[in-house]
């Protein structure tokens, strides 16, 4: 399992974001078990994004809410400035968002595999193939589309 | 010289396509059969530099890469201010022919990835006796779309970024990031509309699915290779078109959308043993 210190660990050294089984994932979308890390979570994208800077500084032009949906879950991304100034589940009540990016738990897993298998590499694959979806207003989306497909693939393990 | 200094020669050949005179660039190294390399749709010829440098295949090919017009260094063609850039089938056919008319090219092994991959299957099917054999690298008769091609030219995007960000991910995960981001950088710098341009020709006039049951390939050899990672062409795509004319596929791994490029090592593990069935 990765020891790079860009990818957070939880208490049994997975990286965060890793989910073994979808019955995790599903526990994670209920009471208690929500903050637990190993759970599928973005609670860790904040850190993951700032620290990078050459990806902030590609960003620097966006200030936004969008919504990142690992199945069930919704997730609000608020990007100020490049940054991602907060990263809440569920969305506050009537949170306004441009723009949606949901998948199944387990595709945004394969996506975030150190080398992913083909089709789960790319976000374009994923919504060709019926795994993903996009909606909203995909203008900014598609202005900044470097710096979001980055974003997204932050969690990812690195080889 | 102590600096290394590839042994590729660039020139200019002047010709005139559908009457109109156009000045393309092209590069050419080695000697012996003649193999013309197509670049992808928004890119241009130095996805082929690897190949231009490579002593085994100088050995026994003259190969020859050029920038399609209005691509790399080749200029549009005069008065290109009022015209709108769409690549047909009809153009890309004449553009190649009256290349290989202008260079005296003699039956040459004509190998072109994406949109060069589909002309080669046209060339093959209507040309069949100016090529001595065809190869195509991420090459269909068709292929579902996967974006909406309007995003990549409009005022409020920028043309390139948004090129290279939405191709990006046709590249393997396995390649390395020196050359994802030089195969990158033909979409980064490409003109303005010219992607969307040669798109016109992928994606409106090439569908050749009832097409490539005409190939004989006995008289014109059909050599297809596709990479497990491209999802635009897919592994599927050409598959179907190979049984449509009568051949095998060959699918690489670890490789995307641009093999000559994104890991030449690689993509010459399954090259090597195409060019050996040339002569």
């Amino acid at each position: 399992m990765s020891e790079d210190p860009t990818v957070g660990l939880d208490a049994d050294r997975k990286p965060i974001g890793f989910i073994d089984r979808p019955d995790q994932y599903r526990a994670a979308s209920s009471g208690a078990a929500k903050n637990a890390t190993s759970f599928l979570t973005l609670n860790a994208l904040p850190e993951l994004v700032n620290q990078n800077a050459a990806l902030v500084r590609r960003g620097r032009f966006l200030s936004l809410c969008f919504i990142m949906g690992i199945g069930d879950d919704d997730w609000l991304i608020e990007v100020k400035d490049g940054k991602i100034a907060s990263a809440t589940s569920p969305p506050k009540l009537m949170s306004s968002s441009r723009f949606a990016i949901r998948a199944p738990a387990p595709a945004w897993k394969a996506h975030w595999e150190a080398l992913p298998a083909p089709g789960y590499h790319d976000i374009f694959a994923m919504i060709k193939s019926g795994h993903m979806t996009i909606t909203g207003d995909l203008h900014p989306l598609m202005a900044n589309l470097r710096y979001v497909k980055e974003v997204l693939a932050a969690p990812r393990i690195k080889p | 010289m102590t600096a290394k200094v590839e042994g590729i020669t660039g020139r200019y050949v002047h010709i005139e396509i559908l009457g109109r005179p156009h000045r393309v660039y092209f590069e050419e190294a080695g000697a012996g059969i003649p193999l013309l390399c197509l670049h992808t749709a928004g890119s241009d010829s130095t996805q082929y530099r690897y190949l231009l440098d490579d002593p085994e295949i100088l050995s026994r090919f003259r190969v020859i890469a050029f920038d399609m017009p209005w691509h790399g260094k080749s200029l549009p063609p005069a008065g290109y201010q009022e015209e709108q850039y769409l690549l047909t089938t009809r153009l890309y056919t004449e553009t190649i022919r009256a290349l290989c008319l202008g260079l005296e090219l003699d039956r040459p092994v004509a190998m072109g990835c994406s949109m060069g991959g589909r002309i080669v299957l046209h060339l093959a099917e209507a040309y069949s006796s100016e090529f001595r054999a065809v190869i195509g690298i991420e090459a269909s008769d068709h292929q579902q779309p996967w974006y909406d091609r309007d995003w990549l030219h409009r005022p409020d995007v920028h043309g390139g970024e948004v090129c290279a960000a939405l191709i990006s991910g046709l590249v393997a995960p396995q390649s390395s990031d020196e050359c994802r981001w030089e195969t990158l950088w033909g979409y980064l710098s490409s003109g303005p509309g010219i992607f969307k341009g040669d798109l016109h020709f992928y994606r409106a006039d090439s569908d050749y699915r009832d097409r490539v049951g005409l190939i004989d390939p006995q008289k014109c050899p059909v050599y297809l290779l596709t990479g497990e990672y491209d999802f635009s062409c897919t592994p599927e795509d050409t598959l179907r078109t190979a049984e449509k004319i009568g051949i095998e596929a060959v699918i690489m791994q670890e490789l995307g959308h641009f093999p000559m490029s994104e890991n030449p090592d690689q993509f010459r593990k399954y090259l090597m043993p195409v060019l050996a069935k040339i002569t």
